[in-house]
């Protein structure tokens, strides 16, 4: 990268992390002594502005703005399926949302495992699943560390070593996050999703998709590449299904996602912000697949999938001061994504940890605000370990990306059937789960990631559900248990 | 026993569900012949297009969805928990 465009983009930079603290701080008073519901979910009170950008800072990463152009540099356009994915999220958000959220502002939800706990009364199903959900999400987060490194150094050329870049943004996060909870993270997010926003707008204007440029842009890749352009085959076809059931059903059980449903405001507000957010792929992943099309026209093929929007800005910054000055917004809105999602994932981590982990055995019956404080420290000590981790990386981040959703999904129909199916066991939901787990433990062992182009993780989660369902038929539960397997459970150990 | 309706929520409604299967089912190109000839259509291969299309049909159905299928009384109840009101 030229040197302009590096001290460009490292002032853009610095006001931005500036401006994050200063809004981490603004939020201390109302977070100082907080209990677990005001520090983890905001008093769970986000309005539909705040929940919006919220939501979309959070499920826009990293990944998104790095991996995603270098998939669709690699695969071609059949990469449009990341539209299609990100889409099916809110779909099944449809699914349990609703009923999730006014269970949950009820009875004052604060983790997933609180839901987990409320409609299956089970302690090692809880602890099942938030076992998998730690993993899964320590996974994301990881990701999230190595493309703070990934940015600072491949967009300032390397002036900025990888090592320095996931200290600094990590120190920048935690450091807001342990200050203002989910309040800060959503002031924040709202700052990063702007920015996002507006540095997709302005990565839209710098692609020109004019239906000429995009004919010409068409006809070079099929001319250098014809397998990018021309129809898929039925492996892609079967492929491209399973992803869309894959981040469909991970994405939506994100912890850090479920929170944002327990914290907002009222249903109408929930309303409101997936009636936009279901438009946001478009114009995002949308706009991240025409980024790696138009890299395979201009790159040289065969190069690093997660270095191709660095390169590609730094191509695009030299044509002109317009270009410079839209490549300098990209620079800091990819900075943003990279953020927003690491504090959301860390303090969802850390609620997990603080409040089903440690509030269940070492803190069992302690005070909400020393929860929360024990939250606070956990967060440190996480964020330490997984940064010594990302200073020697050895997998891509869509690779990190993939690995995490197959382990969410099996945790999936814990929210999905928990919900619709008010029949399901508790037994059916524990054997599911576990026989989910062993299928894809056993797949990944034989070294089968995919199943005749079929994910791993869908494989796991069809004999997840197939075990549901077994269970449940086979060894019904009463009635009454039926109606409400948690509760009755426990008004039973009351009685006894 | 009273007749309580469920609060009207998407999982109740097996139609909405029955389209979303076939507009993502529209959105990937199995149906066209693999390999087959590529008419460009905007500047994009056809069934790029036409996934495009399916997904913006999607986003707009889920406006729909949203808007009439899914009732946002502030306390709608909850019908397999015995303690929630009617």
């Amino acid at each position: 990268m030229n040197v302009s465009l590096a001290l460009g983009a490292g002032v853009a930079v610095g006001i931005y992390l500036a401006m994050l603290v200063g809004v981490g701080y603004a939020t201390r008073r109302r977070s100082a002594g907080a209990g677990l519901g005001e520090f983890y979910l905001a008093g769970r009170n986000l309005g539909g502005f705040v929940l919006l950008l919220t939501l979309y800072a959070t499920q826009y990463s990293g990944n998104t703005l790095l991996g995603y152009p270098g998939e669709a540099f690699r695969l071609g356009y059949a990469w449009v399926m990341s539209v299609g994915f990100m889409m099916a999220i809110i779909v099944v958000y449809l699914v349990f949302a609703p009923r999730l959220q006014a269970v949950a502002r009820r009875h004052a939800f604060v983790t997933p495992g609180d839901w987990i706990t409320h409609r299956f009364g089970s302690a090692p199903l809880t602890l099942l699943a938030n076992v998998l959900l730690v993993v899964a999400i320590s996974n994301y987060l990881l990701a999230q560390l190595m493309a703070m490194g990934h940015v600072t150094e491949g967009l300032s050329g390397g002036a900025v070593p990888y090592w320095v870049g996931v200290v600094l943004l990590t120190l920048v996060v935690i450091v807001y996050e342990t200050v203002g909870g989910m309040r800060a993270v959503a002031w924040t997010d709202c700052v990063q999703g702007i920015m996002l926003l507006v540095g997709l707008a302005g990565l839209l204007l710098a692609v020109v998709p004019t239906p000429a440029h995009l004919a010409e842009l068409t006809a070079a890749v099929a001319a250098a590449d014809p397998e990018k352009v021309a129809v898929p085959g039925w492996d892609v076809s079967r492929n491209w299904f399973s992803t869309i059931l894959l981040i469909g059903f991970s994405g939506a059980v994100y912890p850090h996602a479920i929170q944002r449903i327990y914290a907002a405001r009222d249903a109408a507000t929930l309303k409101r912000a997936f009636s936009v957010m279901v438009f946001l792929p478009l114009v995002t992943t949308g706009v991240m697949f025409m980024v790696g099309i138009l890299a395979i026209g201009e790159l040289p093929a065969g190069g690093d999938a997660d270095q191709v929007m660095p390169a590609l800005l730094t191509a695009w910054s030299t044509r002109s001061a317009l270009l410079f000055g839209l490549c300098v917004m990209v620079i800091t809105a990819v900075v943003a994504a990279v953020m927003s999602t690491a504090d959301s994932v860390l303090l969802s981590l850390s609620s997990i940890l603080a409040k089903d982990i440690v509030g269940a055995t070492l803190l069992r019956g302690a005070s909400e605000e020393r929860l929360t404080r024990a939250g606070k420290r956990l967060s440190w000590a996480v964020v330490a370990v997984l940064v010594v981790i990302a200073l020697s990386p050895r997998v891509t981040l869509w690779g990190l990306t993939e690995i995490k959703m197959e382990i969410l999904a099996q945790v999936a129909p814990l929210f999905v059937l928990g919900v619709t199916w008010r029949r399901l066991t508790t037994s059916a939901a524990l054997g599911g789960m576990l026989a989910g787990c062993a299928t894809y433990a056993g797949l990944l062992l034989a070294g089968r990631p995919e199943v005749w182009d079929v994910h791993a993780g869908i494989v796991a989660l069809g004999v997840n559900v197939a075990v549901c369902a077994g269970v449940t038929r086979l060894r019904p539960q009463p009635a009454r248990l039926a109606a409400h397997p948690g509760r009755a459970r426990a008004a039973s150990a009351r009685a006894g | 026993m009273p007749n309580t309706p469920d609060p009207a929520e998407p999982r109740t409604r097996p139609w909405v569900w029955a389209v979303y299967v076939v507009l993502f089912a529209l959105s990937v190109p199995w149906y066209l012949p693999a390999g087959g000839p590529v008419r460009l259509w905007l500047g994009l291969p056809h069934w790029v297009v036409l996934s495009l299309a399916a997904y913006l049909a999607v986003a707009v159905f889920t406006v729909y969805v949203v808007a009439r299928h899914w009732s946002a009384a502030p306390d709608a109840g909850e019908p397999d928990d015995p303690e929630g009101p009617p």
